[in-house]
Order: C-alpha cells, then structure tokens, then sequence
C-alpha cells in the first residue's frame, strides 16, 4: 500500500510552489539587479532622451543596444554567470551537496529543475524590459526612430547570448567544487575559443617561416567568442548561422552538464576540479597555453629568439604551477615536478615535430598548378570588399609572383636583417585543385627592387590593385585636387571633365613606372575621387603625370590644383640635414625656427627658382637629405620644411654652398 | 532491512570505507561507533544515497539505494552538522520538505511543535546549535521516515534535550518500527537506545553485536565470603575477569544468570549481588585482547 502511494507521489513534479520559492530565495535579488540595471539602461534612457526639450536629441537607433550599451554589455556577461554561480552553490558547499542529495530526488530532475528554473529567473527580466519599452514606444509613439520589431529582435538575441552565458556556468559548476573557480573557469571557456586559437595562431607565426598569422588573426577572430561577439553587436546585427550556432552549443552544453552532474561525486564539493581526468586536462593545458602566451609576449615586446625561448620556459612554468596551486589549494607546490619533466619533454617533442614542417616553409607552388594569386603589402579586411586586391591570372605575372616568393624564402636569413624600409608581404595561391596556400613575410622592399617592379608594372596588377579600376566612371559625383595649402580645394563635378580625368588618371596610372621610394620629389597634391556614397579613392598627382598635369592646364586648373611659384612667399634653404630623431625630440616649430635663423642659409624668392624649388623637393619628414628647405606660403604664413637630396638639388642651390 | 555488502569507498587516494558488510534489520536502532575519521560518515553518506561506492552494493529492500527515487522516500538523513536553507525558517523548510517528501505529516509536525518549545516562524540561523538540531528532529519526524540515519545526533544537545529526542525517537521505533542508523564516536552516548552495535575501526567493521545477546550472556557479580574464598569457584563458573577490593571481589562472568546464582548461592557468601555492566565493559571483557585494543575508540 504504502509503495503505491510513494510511487503514485513520486509523480508529482518538482516544478512546485515550494521548490521554485526556494530557487528564488536563493537568485531572485540578481533578477532584481538585472532588472534595475537594464530599466536605467533602455526605458529610462529612451524616456530622458523624449521628454521635454531633448527630443531633438533623440536619434533614429537601428538597435536597443545603441541606448547605455556599456552598461547592458556589464549586465549580459556577467548576469547569467553570476547567476549560475549562485544557482549552483549548493554543489559547492559540502553541507548544502549533503542535503540536496539526501533528498528523494533524482540528479536528473534536480538538474532539469535548477537549470530551467533559474533561466526562467534570468529572462524575466529581459521580458519585463521588452514589453516596457513596448509600451513606452506606443504611448510615445516612437515609430519615427525605430520599430516594434526591433525591440523583439533585440530581447531575442539578449536571451539567447544569456543561454550562452548561462549554460557556460552551469557546465563549468558540474566540473567544479568551488564557486570562485566556477566564476574563473566560465569566463576562460567562454574566451577559449578566441583566445586560444589567438595563440595558435600567432606562436605558429613564430614557429614556421611564412605561416600567414595576420592573414588568420584578422579574419573574424571576435566571432569565435560570445564576449567578443557580443561587444559587436552595437554595430552590427547578427547572422542566422551564428544564431543557429548558439543554440546547438546551448543544447549540448545542457546534455553534457546533465551527463557530468550524473557522474559526479558529491563529495567534489570544495575542490577545484571535480573529476581527476580533468585535473590533467587543466594543468597540463594551463601550462601550454601559458607558455603560449609568454612566447608572444615576449616576441611582441622584443622581438628577438633568445627572449622568445624565455617566454615559452617562463610561461610555462608559471602555467604549471600556477594549475598545481589551484587544484591542491596551497601555494608550497614547488616541489611537484616530476609533471613539469614531463611537460617539458612533450614540448621540446612538439617543437621538433614543427621544425620538421620544412616542406610547409619551402613550398611555392609550381605554375601550372597555379589557378591565381593574389599578391598584396597589407593584410585586408574583407575580401569581397570592392577594393580589396584581385587574384592575378596571367602567366607571367603568377611567374613574376612566384619568383619574388621563392626568393624572399631563400633568403629566411636574411630578410628581417637591418632593415630600411619594412614591408609586408602577402601570398594568397588559388590553385587549380581547389586548394588555397597562404603565406606572408616581413620584408626589407630594397632587397627585391627588381622582382617587386616586374609584378608592380605590369597593368594586370594595377588593376587588380588601384581602386580607380574598379569604380564605375558614372556612379563618380566629384573629383576634388587639393594641394594642402588652402581650406578649398579644387572641385571638378562637371560630368564629361570627370570623364575626361579618370581616362587620363588611368593611362598614367598604367603607364606609371614603379618607384622603390614612398616619398616622390616634385608637386605633391592629392587627388580625392569621390564615388557613390561611401567609395572613395585618393591618388598622389605626381610629378611625373605629365598628361594629366597638361590637361588641367588646358582646363585652367592647374593653378588651383598644384603648388605655383605664386602661392610661395618665399623658400628657406640649409645645407643641414635634420636627423629622424630630431622630430621625436623637438616640436616641428623649433626645428624650422631654427633653419629659418641660420645664417648660412639662402633665401630664394625669384619665380624661376623657386618653380625649380618646387619641381625638385622631396618629403621633410623621416627623409634625411643633405639639403633642408623651408617653404613659406602665403597664405596664412603657412610654413612647411622640405628637403633636396644631393641628385635632384637645384644647381643655384649646390652653387651656394659649394 | 537495509544492507551493506562489501562497500569499498576511496576519497583521492585514502580508502575511507574498506570491505564493510552490515546488515540492519528493520525497526532496530544500530549504533555505529567509531573514533573520528574511523568512516562512519562515509558510511552514512552511502546509507543515505549521498555517496557511490566505488565497488560493492547498498541495498534497501533488495534493491540500491543510490538515485532511487522511491527508496529514499522513505529515508531521512540527518547530518552532523544542521544544514538548512539561508534565511529560512522552521515553518518554510517544514513546507519545503512537504513538497519533497510524500510521507509528510503535517498532524505530526502540529503536535510535535509542543514538544519543541521554540518558535516555528523565527530564523533557523539565529538558533542555537543545540535548537537546530532539535528542530532537525522535528522536521525528519514529520516525515515520518522508515529509516531515519543520524550521523552524530546528540552533538551540542542538553540532557534535557537528549532525554526528550531519545524518547521521541524509541517511540517511533516501537510505535511503527522505524529503523534508526546512529552514529557516535562515544559508545555511552547512545548504549541505551541501541540494539545493535557495530564498530569501525579504520574503515573495517570490528564487529557487529546484538546487545539484548550480549548483556544475557555476561554478568558483573559482586561477592564477598567470610574468612577464605571457596576455591572450586573459579572451576565453577567462566571467569572472565576477577579483582579483589578489601573482602569485596568484584568478577565478570560469562553465563546464564540463575545459574550464575546458584553456583555462588551454594558456596554461602555474605555479600552477592549482581550489578549491571556497562556496554563499555562488556565490550573490553568480552573481547578480550581485541576489546582492549578498541579500548581507545569507544571510551
């Protein structure tokens, strides 16, 4: 009889009064807070914003993230972790694990029960928000600046990166005993993916000569965590396949916590990690990724092998120790290292086994399995971008690539040696088998002067590189010259002259020879193609653009665009040299106070010498030449300092000081 | 009937529990004894459903107690130390456990609330050590458990207060043959309420005995002769133990009472009484070299 009854009781659900009372007891004040915070966060923000005179501050927002995000970025990770924390105390303290589990309950439904419950707790708040600012958007009828549906868009992505957050702690209780290490422990998964592949990433970088670390780290690393991904979200909305994504991590973290939390002992209350196949997996894998992250410290901060090898042994050590003492709870660790051994000796493995990737370093694919290359001196963001670098495809440009390639890795030596001028290189293969081979280096541009200008020449490349190819002439709305010396720059909106412009910008472009120097001599204006509403392009107007420099003269422009005699009241010139130093140490007035007063210096004001002047001046700055120039303009007694290198000085000047 | 067979439980790498068989039979009290860290709360954990033995089974009704809903219905546990929820009252755990345990009696709860004089809608944290665990009584009887286990139960109790929850408990015994688990690292402490006795000793179990057995079976007399002692006496009776005080010998004997009493009638002694002996006693003069080496444990 009295089986029958327990068995018939036993029935009656967990989901109680009494029971959900109890949980909140325990979580309801982070519901309050959480509440409090989000309500001072959005509906009073967007109530301040509309009363009285401020409306007219009150701009169209695209997302209810754009009101106080700083503060509902603080609520979303550290509300649900706080939560779990608290919601799982009672597997932390052994008492509280004593009692739970005495009672006729099974883990199944305690955790069912526990988990479901206290997320319950995390998103009323996040509803209650919703249908306030719901309402607050009908009586204040806020439809002018933004709509019904985004609230809802906005509660829904809140709730599920709460799942995210949440389900993260409930795994991390499970495999835990302590609540601090609980809180630790969830914040380093939730950044693990990011970070850890962070450090893959980069130490591979350090490891294997041409492994493209860049080329990986920009791409969408803040994607591979909720913490980044989320501090994202004020500016852009999110993908389904990330919103999919979650919810299978939501899911199986639910599954694999409810399989731990039944294979755990409850007798892991107050110790640091629950089940001892995982206390290898933490301190072996807090060492590596220690050692990981000192080898990049110290290889960004200087940069040299010897302090590389330090940060690794360093990193790891403190890795290992710093795991040993949380999961013995004391600090006197030190005498534990036999694992150490073992970790050292697995690491000096691994490091052998990266150094037999030669193949992976010498690799250059051969040409007729190259489909095309994409050859370029930064690192782009986005490849669909409509200026991002195009793939080459002629023949004798893949060569010409290919070759520059395999001689920046025959000479791994030499390369990153006494440097003049850096420059990156970026080697992105598609080949003809569907494979994708990416490498880049660092490297010194004089070293490669010929094999860069046989790539930079060729026209494929500079179409494939200079924006003005890729923009269509007729969405162009204005062309604007200017020559840095007045507030209004020459404007070209006529639409046959903008024709006209860009036909010719383009055959000097094509025609243009390539130069090893950054800082050209002569006129110097630029030249801001204005496209679309966003597409912008800007050009030097070289010296060398005779064509382009003639057709503005044709037109009458010439004096508006480019720098005349006219414009200069006159030139100063030293024959001292200002050091790059110089400009790090004094202010830029100091320096042409001081060339001004010099008295060796030579003032130049007749209209055929400073034309010369002018034609032959290189850049001021970082630019050491024999010569240093000031040229004052007149208007606004603008002052600038230029400089004459010992092949392009004007002969009167050379004469002066000889 | 609740059963340990063979249990092994391993804490790290310290065997707390080590081959432990016990078999407690329904509506007996059993009294396990044990000096501190001997495993007696490993073993009441186990009892509980609290604890998984690492190998070995735990068996109520025939069937594993551990994660069986059904079985542990009828289980109350007490810990050593009164654990209730924060900031909660006695009233609010009463509904708590209410909600969990169907054999809840809500009449008993009422009537038991005369027996413990403290306040149901007060704090449970702003008691006493010695109230908390009195109000732990209260709410396992209301549950009206079959088995109820109480790991160290009269720790931080009054006499009074002994008094009070010892009858408490022998009236649910005789009452509707509850079964009780008590565990004490002192064997006075609880000889009075228990009918079986084990003793763990390192997380083995000395030995197991059935009181009623064991207090029939061995006699305290106290004799005394005028002039010399009857010499065939001792070839008479199974002398355990024997000492002289004055003219005053005080033995321990083994063997039925009257016939104990008529051997000695026979020999004509001028003092001759027949005392009771502590468990305590029993224990050290029954078991001889054993006894004296748990000598430490159960004092």
């Amino acid at each position: 009889m009295k089986w029958g009854i327990s068995a018939m009781q036993s029935k009656t659900s967990l989901f109680n009064k009494e029971m959900v009372l109890q949980v909140g007891r325990n979580v309801g004040w982070i519901s309050v807070i959480y509440f409090l915070a989000l309500f001072f966060a959005i509906p009073l923000r967007i109530m301040m914003l509309y009363s009285g005179e401020n409306y007219r501050d009150f701009m169209p927002v695209e997302r209810l993230f754009d009101f106080n995000f700083g503060i509902q970025f603080i609520m979303f990770i550290t509300v649900p972790v706080v939560m779990a924390i608290f919601l799982y105390r009672f597997l932390h303290v052994k008492q509280a694990a004593d009692l739970i589990h005495s009672l006729p309950l099974k883990r199944q439904d305690i955790f069912h029960f526990y988990t479901l419950t206290g997320f319950v707790f995390l998103i009323i708040p996040v509803i209650l928000i919703a249908l306030f600012t719901a309402i607050i958007h009908s009586v204040y009828d806020l439809n002018l600046y933004f709509q019904l549906q985004d609230i809802f868009r906005w509660a829904g992505i809140i709730i599920l990166f709460n799942a995210v957050f949440y389900l993260s702690g409930v795994f991390i209780a499970m495999v835990t005993g302590i609540s601090v290490v609980q809180g630790v422990l969830t914040y380093i998964m939730l950044l693990f993916p990011a970070g850890f592949t962070l450090l893959i990433i980069y130490n591979l970088g350090l490891m294997l000569y041409g492994f493209p670390s860049d080329y990986y780290q920009i791409r969408n690393i803040e994607y591979l965590s909720p913490i980044s991904h989320l501090t994202i979200l004020e500016g852009q909305s999110i993908s389904m396949k990330s919103v999919l994504l979650y919810l299978v991590f939501v899911l199986v973290s639910y599954v694999l916590s409810l399989f731990i939390y039944k294979k755990r002992k409850i007798e892991a209350a107050s110790e640091a990690i629950a089940f001892n196949g995982l206390k290898v997996v933490f301190k072996y894998g807090a060492a590596f990724c220690m050692m990981l992250l000192g080898g990049m410290y110290f290889d960004a901060m200087q940069n040299k092998f010897a302090w590389l090898i330090f940060g690794y042994t360093a990193g790891g050590i403190i890795g290992y120790f710093a795991a040993e003492m949380v999961l013995q709870k004391t600090w006197r660790v030190f005498g534990k290292v036999k694992g150490l051994g073992y970790f050292a000796v697995a690491m000096a493995v691994l490091i052998l086994i990266t150094q037999a990737f030669a193949p992976y370093e010498n690799k250059v694919p051969a040409l007729d399995e190259i489909k095309s290359v994409t050859y370029a001196n930064h690192v782009y963001m986005d490849a669909d971008d409509r200026f991002a670098p195009r793939p080459l495809y002629q023949q004798e440009n893949i060569e010409a690539v290919r070759k520059f390639h395999e001689s920046i890795i025959n000479n791994e030596k030499m390369n990153e040696q006494g440097m003049k001028s850096q420059e990156f290189a970026l080697f992105i293969y598609e080949l003809k088998n569907g494979d994708k081979l990416v490498r880049q280096y660092t490297i010194d541009r004089f070293d490669y002067e010929p094999k860069m200008r046989e790539i930079f020449e060729s026209v494929e490349y500079k179409h494939a590189h200079q924006p003005i190819f890729k923009m269509n002439t007729s969405d162009i709305t204005s062309i604007r010259i200017n020559k840095h010396i007045t507030d209004s720059p020459l404007t070209i909106t006529d639409e046959e002259k903008i024709h006209q412009a860009i036909a010719i910008l383009k055959k000097e472009i094509e025609q243009e020879p390539f130069s090893i120097d950054y800082y050209p001599k002569g006129n110097r204006s630029s030249i801001e193609i204005m496209s679309g509403i966003n597409d912008y392009d800007h050009i030097e107007l070289k010296h060398s653009y005779k064509s382009f420099i003639a057709w503005l003269e044709e037109n009458d422009m010439l004096k508006e665009a480019t720098v005349t005699p006219d414009d200069i009241n006159y030139i100063v010139v030293t024959n001292d040299s200002i050091e790059q130093e110089q400009f790090k140490e004094y202010p830029e007035e100091e320096i042409i106070n001081r060339i001004m007063n010099n008295k060796n210096a030579i003032k130049v004001s007749e209209h055929d010498q400073v034309f010369a002047a002018i034609e032959n001046a290189g850049y001021g700055w970082f630019n050491e030449s024999p010569y240093t120039a000031i040229f004052v303009y007149k208007t606004g007694n603008h002052k600038e300092i230029r400089t004459f290198s010992d092949k392009d000085v004007p002969v009167f000047i050379k004469e002066h000081f000889r | 009937m609740i059963q340990m067979i063979e249990i092994n439980k391993t804490f790290e790498k310290h065997e707390a529990v080590k081959n432990v068989n016990m078999t407690i039979n329904k509506g007996s009290i059993y009294g396990l004894i044990g000096s501190n860290g001997a495993g007696k709360t490993t073993i009441i954990k186990l009892f509980a459903g609290i604890y998984k033995q690492d190998s070995g089974k735990v068996l109520l009704e025939g069937s594993a107690v551990f994660e069986n809903q059904a079985l542990k219905e009828k289980i109350f546990y007490i810990s050593d130390q009164p654990y209730f929820f924060p900031q909660y009252t006695v009233k609010q755990m009463a509904n708590f456990y209410k909600s969990v345990y169907p054999s809840w009696n809500e009449a008993r709860f009422k009537k038991l609330a005369k027996v413990f004089d403290f306040s149901m809608n007060k704090k449970l944290h702003t008691f006493s050590k010695g109230i908390q665990r009195q109000a732990a009584f209260w709410l396992a009887l209301s549950t009206m458990p079959e088995i109820l286990i109480l790991d160290e139960p009269m720790d931080g109790l009054d006499p009074v207060a002994r008094k009070k929850v010892k009858n408490l408990l022998i009236q649910d015994v005789a009452d509707r043959e509850m079964t009780i688990l008590i565990s004490s690292h002192n064997l006075r402490e609880i000889e009075d309420i228990c009918d079986h006795i084990g003793i763990l000793h390192h997380g083995s179990l000395l030995l197991e005995k059935d009181l009623d057995d064991l207090k029939s079976d061995i006699h305290k007399v106290q004799v005394a002769y005028k002039g010399e002692t009857p010499k065939h006496l001792e070839n008479q009776l199974t002398m355990l133990h024997c000492e002289r005080r004055g003219s005053v010998m005080v033995c321990i004997i083994r063997g039925k009472e009257d016939e104990i009493e008529k051997v000695i009638n026979q020999t004509e002694p001028v003092i001759f009484d027949i005392l009771p002996l502590t468990l305590e006693e029993i224990f050290i003069y029954e078991m001889g070299d054993i006894g004296y080496a748990i000598k430490n444990i159960i004092v």
